[in-house]
């Protein structure tokens, strides 16, 4: 008999315990064993999983070689705490860092729905997307956004000026059975909000690394 | 408590939806008859970004949509006391031919559940709504 988890993957118990504050992941040694806390290379088995998981269910031909880059980013856990009020709080982890280039990156789950019209891309602003609207994007190539390391270009770059679909970003919870991964660095959003309320002038160049599928 | 032999999780992101549609709805009119705020609206005319959907105007509230997926019937439940509240507008929308609905959406996979509770049941039916289950397998 197994105990019953959250959408999380925590037991009641691993809900319980608390968990030791820590300034970095390398404050304190990774103990293989501490399911709250994976190893770098539980971690990397992680990605892995996911990026073989993906191939069974997919005809996208790129999941591998996304896998392979992301494994050679030299992936590591963050050591920051969040609150309930933070949406990294509901990913299944987070790694450190993000991309190089320390463009905003929008991450969660993302749609459309009828009816919400667009919004002029503001001034000092633009915004690139990754799958054709009304497309999901695969979870491995979300990170990949978020690192900077995703090997296609964008599908859609949209510049100041230019009129952009008025998409919803959700929190970054994670679709069973498998994790939600985000990078320290990536914007999040604890509750569900619009892409007119999350562009403003001069944020430079983004990247939106959710869905555009229409509800 | 029941147990089980495999663990099953929850769907992420669990969201309980009120969507009123018509050909000639005015969301304002809508928002005033029910005293309630929309989480989203818009009058009738073409989509082009959501050319499926036809060309209703459309009226949505959403329950909360902030904390955990275990939080769901705390959530769900709140919005349920709101609309049971404006319970009559409702009914008087549906007899004027409003398209009235309820929808719960969420992410899940294999051996994912979504879990609802007794009580938000019972409010649904009180309701008298078509409640429609839409479950996404999106990762992102």
């Amino acid at each position: 008999m197994r105990a019953e988890r959250d959408a999380a993957g925590r037991t009641p118990e691993d809900a319980a315990t608390p968990v030791p504050e820590k300034s970095d992941a390398e404050a304190r040694p990774v103990d293989p064993f501490d399911v709250s806390l994976p190893s770098r290379r539980e971690a990397r088995a992680e990605v892995a999983a996911l990026a073989a998981e993906h191939d069974r269910g997919s005809s996208t031909p790129d999941a591998t070689g996304i896998r392979d880059i992301l494994l050679a980013t030299d992936l590591q856990l963050s050591g920051h705490e969040y609150s309930e009020s933070d949406g990294h709080f509901y990913a299944t982890r987070v790694f450190k860092g993000g991309r190089e280039d320390g463009q905003p990156v929008f991450v969660g789950h993302g749609f459309y729905r009828e009816g919400s019209g667009h919004l002029t891309v503001p001034t000092g602003t633009s915004i690139s997307f990754y799958c054709a609207h009304r497309e999901a994007l695969p979870g491995l190539s979300g990170l990949a956004i978020e690192a900077g390391v995703h090997p296609g270009l964008p599908v859609e770059t949209f510049r100041e000026g230019d009129q952009v679909p008025d998409y919803y970003l959700t929190k970054p919870e994670a679709t069973p059975p498998g994790g939600f991964s985000v990078f320290e660095n990536s914007t999040t959003v604890r509750a569900q909000a619009r892409l007119s309320d999350l562009l403003v002038e001069g944020m430079g160049h983004t990247h939106w690394a959710a869905c555009r599928e229409v509800q | 408590m029941e147990t089980y032999e495999e663990a099953e999780a929850l769907w992420g992101g669990p969201t309980l939806t009120l969507k009123i549609t018509k050909s000639d709805l005015d969301p304002e009119a809508v928002t005033r008859r029910l005293r309630l705020t929309p989480t989203a609206s818009a009058g009738p005319g073409f989509d082009p970004y959501a050319p499926l959907s036809g060309s209703d105007g459309r009226w949505f509230l959403d329950s909360d949509t902030s904390g955990r997926a275990s939080q769901f019937t705390t959530a769900a439940g709140d919005l349920l006391v709101r609309l049971t509240a404006a319970s009559a507008a409702i009914r008087d929308l549906v007899d004027e031919g409003y398209s009235v609905q309820l929808i719960v959406r969420g992410y899940s996979g294999p051996r994912s559940t979504a879990l609802v509770a007794p009580e938000v049941l019972r409010r649904i039916a009180d309701l008298g709504l078509p409640l429609v289950v839409v479950p996404s397998t999106n990762e992102r």
